[in-house]
């Protein structure tokens, strides 16, 4: 909680906590909040010709290529991409995190056979992985989460294991190893602490990761399904008008870019508090 | 019991395997010697002499290859990983590097009290009295508690190590060139906190240090490594007055005098110490001694008494003469 209230002194960090609540407000309150059933396909969503409406005074943000109202969608959307991205990205830091800090700790011949199995997989098409995982599950929003947390595992564990590596090697570790210290303690007092740097940078970049790869899914039809909407489909549903129409493109890519940025930002400032030697720079 | 030595050490010995070379490196080869309570062991010679590796491995913080380390009626060298753990409350060390030792991430507190932690002792308020009674004990105040290591200098770095590794009241202490990392002044005040630590628990050290004049100031016995072996052990006393061992005489030569008088020929050794992974044939001090003869290239001289019964040399041509 001390952490937490120096972490809001920072400015950047409290802009970046206020972006994260009101995206996750505007998700969980969506029913409330929304102008508009999102699914609805207005009459009047349409000009003549048949193309979205810019943004106006009756669809703030204007419609989609169906006449859908594009900020319902949007709220609508931030419950797929946050549920994606924080289901999938986290359960993807988990593993990777395990994954890497065993086989960097434990070293030896396991330690080297968890790494080249992680090898194999980076060496996968991740895609291909991707829509195989997802063409032998039927699709679903925690199937999707899923498959992605599958995917993006990999890199994380590599970047954990190498720097568990380097953590163990360090002089404080024989230290405590010299007081009697048994290797469960070590892990948790001392390397796990160091490793909590590298956990959140990976954390907050996956965020963004993860919501463009379940847009990407989408797209191939084995992400979520239509008419759900997600961020990522938003755009890749929209695509098509992006010459006639930017803003269907622009403002769900912006929405996701500023969640990425906001948990990037807040991630960097509670790395920083959380080492004794950064605290209360700026 | 009470005649027994605290620390015995037979034959102990570690070789290093390199990866792609089936040769191996003999770090440590063979080395025996025994300290008594209160007794304070400094180890000298030149980087890669291994009097690191020495240190580390009378705690097991490496594996010995061979031999034997008995500590206070306990076989250290059978325990298995569970008593040794528990063993190491009576054994601790000092690390050279202050900056590095400490986990930059807690606070001295929870430094100093990992220890007691680890073994379990006393309740929560009465370790954290522990830590308060010892912070005083090594010249630090209480207000440095909630501090982080990166706001201390080299000194009061060491101070806390010292205090982390005392707070358990152990027996024994190695501390591998504790003050090689700081300023000369800094360094005496180290030392003389660790000469009345010492008086004060009863403390036994093994002191490795390649800076004689501080050997000098703490120690009561020396061993001269060389290349894995001790050369030359004897009471600090007598290594000062009598050296006999070449290698002991040029470091000895190299230690600085402030007296003009007392400043006696530099015997200045030519090259580098050699590779552990390519000993020398014989006495593997010969390529370098200013006074080899043919014998010494050719067979290895053992560890003898000379002039008295606790001064051991390995070399042929001592002869217990004075200078």
């Amino acid at each position: 909680m001390k952490t937490f209230k120096r972490l809001l002194k920072r400015k950047i960090a409290l802009f970046s906590f206020a972006v994260i609540i009101l995206i996750v407000a505007s998700a969980i309150f969506a029913p409330l909040l929304a102008p508009y059933d999102p699914n609805q396909q207005f009459e009047q969503g349409l000009t003549l010709q048949g193309s979205p409406l810019a943004p106006n005074s009756e669809f703030i943000l204007g419609t989609d290529l169906l006449g859908r109202d594009l900020l319902s969608r949007l709220m609508y959307g931030a419950r797929t991409s946050l549920f994606i991205g924080l289901l999938a990205n986290g359960f993807a830091v988990l593993l990777g995190t395990f994954i890497g800090v065993v086989a960097g700790f434990v070293r030896g011949r396991i330690g080297s056979a968890i790494m080249r199995f992680t090898d194999l997989m980076m060496a996968f098409p991740a895609l291909l992985l991707a829509i195989t995982l997802a063409a032998i599950f039927s699709p679903s929003l925690f199937i999707v989460a899923l498959v992605i947390a599958m995917v993006n595992w990999v890199q994380i564990a590599r970047v954990i294991y190498t720097q568990t590596i380097s953590i163990s090697e360090k002089e404080f570790i024989e230290a405590s190893r010299s007081l009697g210290a048994t290797n469960t303690r070590i892990l948790r007092r001392h390397v796990l602490p160091h490793l909590a740097p590298f956990v959140m940078v990976w954390a907050t970049l996956g965020i963004s990761t993860t919501v463009l790869l379940e847009a990407t899914l989408s797209f191939l039809g084995i992400g979520v399904r239509p008419p759900t909407p997600s961020w990522g489909n938003i755009i890749f549903e929209n695509q098509t008008y992006f010459s006639t129409a930017p803003w269907l493109v622009f403002i769900p890519g912006a929405a996701i870019i500023l969640l990425a940025l906001a948990f990037n930002f807040l991630g960097d400032a509670l790395r920083d508090e959380l080492d004794p030697t950064q605290r209360g720079r700026q | 019991m009470s005649n027994q030595p605290l620390l015995s050490v037979s034959g102990l010995a570690k070789e290093f395997s390199i990866k792609g070379n089936k040769q191996k490196i003999k770090a440590v080869d063979g080395v025996s010697f025994s300290l008594n309570a209160g007794e304070t062991l400094g180890v000298v010679g030149e980087s890669g002499s291994g009097k690191s590796t020495l240190g580390r491995l009378v705690l097991r913080l490496l594996e010995p290859t061979a031999g034997e380390i008995n500590f206070d009626g306990q076989k250290i060298s059978d325990l298995n990983p569970k008593e040794l753990r528990a063993a190491r409350r009576q054994m601790q060390m000092i690390f050279q590097d202050p900056f590095a030792s400490l986990d930059p991430r807690m606070t001295i507190e929870a430094l100093i009290r990992e220890p007691l932690d680890v073994h379990k002792i006393g309740t929560a308020a009465e370790r954290a009295e522990m830590v308060k009674k010892i912070i005083g004990h090594v010249g630090l105040t209480e207000d440095a508690l909630s501090r982080y290591p990166h706001e201390f200098s080299g000194g009061q770095r060491q101070r806390i190590s010292i205090a982390r590794a005392i707070i358990t009241r152990p027996k024994l202490i190695v501390a591998d060139e504790p003050v090689s990392a700081l300023d000369v002044s800094i360094q005496s005040q180290i030392l003389n906190l660790m000469l009345n630590l010492r008086k004060e628990m009863n403390l036994t050290y093994i002191f490795i240090s390649h800076d004689l004049s501080v050997i000098q100031h703490i120690a009561d016995k020396v061993a001269v490594m060389y290349l894995g072996k001790i050369v030359e052990f004897a009471p600090v006393d007598e290594i000062f007055s009598n050296p006999q061992h070449p290698y002991t005489k040029a470091l000895i030569s190299a230690v600085p005098q402030i007296n003009p008088a007392d400043r006696t020929n530099r015997v200045v050794l030519t090259g580098d110490i050699p590779s552990p992974a390519s000993q020398p044939s014989g006495c593997h001090f010969h390529p370098r001694c200013p006074i080899a003869q043919k014998q010494c290239s050719e067979t290895e001289p053992q560890l003898r008494t000379i002039t008295t019964a606790d001064h051991l040399v390995s070399c042929h041509l001592a002869t217990g003469a004075v200078k």
